[in-house]
Order: structure tokens, then C-alpha cells, then sequence
């Protein structure tokens, strides 16, 4: 898979081009990213439980990212992490739970520190060897972590269906997040 | 600069969006306070993205969805109010939404030395939320905590057998007893959440406690 980088890094250069477009009020370049993002968004709602009302949480998420294309920040996050917070959110709303989250404007926020643009580019590049990562994990450890993100289900609730011990189940999330960790992040958390 | 982060298994329900209210409250507030955490979060949320990309893509009927969704791009969009901050910027905007601003915070008394003040509509699950204001220069005897108790500094600081905390640190303790030695200079106020239902709990609290001592 020589070049799976470039693919990938190549895929997420159209969708933030898209994403400007769009953010000016661009119709055609919504279609072009609805083209490619519905029908994964798609499959992750109905792998998320949601049969009978996929199609509509991907058409109202993709509503919230032709409003708030403008919001996107290329060197925060790739456009997939950023349309999966999205879903992620409307997700919440939809379980009527209230969703706390930082305010970019509040005084009390400790603003991040300047970044090199070396670095920036090295976490980007980091960012797009994970989609890669994702697609091998293990099966066993790819099964937990994909209950926790589209699921939603608690570590406990794996387990128990799983039939296996909680220890386990954490044990394979811890084994799977070192995998991609390392794609995302230069260092560990202490 | 902050050397108390918040557990993984916490970031993970938070970047999934499966924590509870009473969790994703007390991850906003440290996340408000530590740029570190924030990157953190930024990787599991990566994790997220490429996860949405390896699923399965079905796509019959798409156009369909995509021509009923372009009529409704002209609709406008709802009004979003401007999120509640603490103009002193002491309280995270998320904290100061449910308590109010910094400045007229009120705490009652519990302890000699401890105030304590419980933020209001965030007990849904049964989990307590409370700040607590602790006494500069003052010692918080030996208690012990049943089950899991997250405190997180939002000003002063404490040491206890396990380090040194200030603003935007997170202690987790469970199932375990420690002393705090509050810093003198300005009151400690932290920010803490029980794991557990508080009513079960007491009575756990007591069996623990007498076991404890068998």
C-alpha cells in the first residue's frame, strides 16, 4: 500500500477545498462532499442502532456542516474528525443530553501554546497513517473501540456482551488507542 | 503548568460523547484549563474521523437524500445564544453556566475550614456535584472516599500523600482515605464529583467503613 499516505492526505485536501467553497455559500462543492461523506455517515448511524432514522440524522448533520463550514480549522483536525464531532453532537442532542463542552471565548481558557509549523504538519501526516492504522487493528481490540465510538455503549456493557472480563475489554481498548495514539500524538499523557 | 491530567477511559467517553452530563462538565472544565488534555482529545477525536471513514459506504439513493437536503440549505439557521462565561475568568464557562459567576459564588459552612457549595441540575444520574471552598493554610483531617471521586483545582492548591495540586489539576481517588495540607495565601476551591449515588452510597460508605475496621 505504497502511497496510502498521499491518498489519504490527497482525499482530506478536496474536502477542505470543498468545505471554503461551501463556508462562501457554495451549493456544488456541498454536493460533491455530501457525495462523498453521506454514505459513510450513513453506515456509521446505522452501525450506531439507527435503522430507521439513518438517513435522516445524515442529512440533518450534513445540514450542520453547511452551516458551520466556516467554523472548520484545517490545522486543528482532519474534515473526517471534525464531521465525526458533528455527528458525535447530534448524536447527544438526539439522547436529550445536555452537551458541555469548551467555549472557545471564555477568559478562563488557557489558550494553547504557538506550534512550529513543522510540527503541525508532522501531526498532520501522523493524522493520515492512522486512517490506515484504524483498518488494522486487530479484530478483537477493533470490535471495542468500534462499540465505544459508534455504539455508544460503556466498557461495562462490551464486556457483558462480549461475554468476556471488563479487565479484557480494557486491556484491548488500552492496546488499541497505544496502536493510534502514535499516529496522533508525539508523546504519551503522564 | 498542570502535571495532573484526566484518566483515559474519561477522554475516550467524552470524545465518543457516551460521558454523563456530571462527567462531561468536569472534562469541559479541566479541557478550559489545560491545552494539553485539548490535543489529547484532538487524537481520540482523529480516531473518531478515521473510524467514520472505514465504515461501510452505501450509497443507494444519496442523490435522493442530497436533493431533499439542498432545498432546506436556505432555511435559516436556528439562533445560537452566546455561552454563559465568568467575566473574572476564574469558573470555566461550562461551571459558571450552572453556578453563576465567580464573584458571587456563596458557600455554607460544613466543617471548620470547609465551605461547600452544590451545583444545582446536574445530579440527573444521582452523581453529587459540589465546590468546595477549603481554608488557606488549613488541614483537612483524614477521610476516606468510597468508590471513585474526581476533584479538580480551580483555585489555591493542596498536597496530599499522592502530590501537589493547583488550578486545572485532576485528583482521581478510589476507595481510598487521604489528609489534604491546603497552601496558604488564597482559598482552595475545588470542584468535585462522586462516581456514585449519593443515598446507596452512605450506606456502602458505612459497611466499608465497619469493614474497614474489622
Amino acid at each position: 500500500m505504497l502511497g496510502s499516505v498521499m491518498t489519504i492526505d490527497g482525499q482530506n485536501r478536496a474536502r477542505a477545498g470543498w468545505l471554503v467553497a461551501i463556508a462562501d455559500g457554495d451549493k456544488r462543492a456541498f454536493a460533491e462532499l455530501f457525495r462523498d461523506l453521506a454514505p459513510r455517515l450513513r453506515g456509521f448511524f446505522r452501525r450506531a442502532g439507527h435503522t430507521e432514522d439513518a438517513d435522516e440524522l445524515v442529512q440533518e448533520t450534513m445540514l450542520r456542516v453547511w452551516r458551520s463550514a466556516a467554523r472548520y480549522d484545517p490545522s486543528r483536525a482532519s474534515v473526517a474528525s471534525w464531521v465525526f464531532t458533528i455527528a458525535r453532537n447530534l448524536r447527544i442532542d438526539r439522547a436529550r443530553r445536555k452537551r458541555v463542552q469548551v467555549v472557545a471565548e471564555d477568559p478562563a481558557r488557557v489558550p494553547d501554546p504557538d506550534r512550529a509549523p513543522d510540527e503541525v504538519a508532522a501531526a498532520k501526516q501522523r493524522a493520515h497513517a492512522m486512517q490506515t492504522a484504524v483498518e488494522h487493528l486487530p479484530e478483537g481490540q477493533a470490535r471495542v473501540v468500534r462499540a465505544v465510538y459508534f455504539e455508544h455503549k460503556t466498557l461495562k456493557v462490551v464486556a457483558d456482551e462480549l461475554d468476556i472480563p471488563l479487565g479484557t475489554v480494557k486491556s484491548r481498548v488500552r492496546l488499541a488507542l497505544k496502536a493510534l495514539r502514535q499516529h496522533v500524538e508525539p508523546e504519551e499523557a503522564s | 503548568m498542570i502535571s495532573h491530567h484526566l484518566p483515559e477511559s474519561m477522554m475516550m467517553a467524552y470524545a465518543a460523547g457516551t460521558a454523563s452530563e456530571e462527567e462531561a462538565l468536569f472534562i469541559a472544565c479541566h479541557l478550559t484549563l489545560c491545552p494539553h488534555c485539548r490535543d489529547r482529545l484532538a487524537g481520540l477525536e482523529a480516531i473518531g474521523g478515521a473510524l467514520l471513514d472505514a465504515s461501510p459506504a452505501p450509497d443507494d439513493g444519496v442523490e435522493d437524500l442530497l436533493a431533499g437536503l439542498l432545498d432546506r440549505l436556505d432555511e435559516p439557521a436556528p439562533v445560537v445564544e452566546p455561552p454563559v462565561v465568568d467575566p473574572d475568568g476564574v469558573l470555566p464557562a461550562p461551571l459558571a453556566a450552572r453556578v453563576g459567576p465567580f464573584s458571587r459564588l456563596s458557600f455554607t459552612p460544613v466543617y471548620p475550614g470547609v465551605g461547600r457549595h452544590l451545583v444545582a441540575g446536574v445530579a440527573s444520574e444521582g452523581m453529587p456535584m459540589r465546590l468546595f471552598r477549603l481554608k488557606p493554610g488549613s488541614t483537612v483531617p483524614e477521610h476516606t472516599h468510597v468508590g471513585r471521586e474526581l476533584t479538580l483545582v480551580l483555585t489555591g492548591g493542596f498536597t496530599d500523600a499522592f502530590g501537589h495540586f493547583t488550578r486545572g489539576d485532576v485528583e482521581v481517588r478510589h476507595d481510598e482515605s487521604h489528609s489534604l495540607q491546603i497552601d496558604p495565601g488564597e482559598p482552595c476551591i475545588v470542584l468535585s464529583v462522586a462516581d456514585e449515588p449519593l443515598v446507596p452510597r452512605s450506606l456502602r460508605a458505612h459497611l466499608a467503613q465497619l469493614f474497614r475496621t474489622l
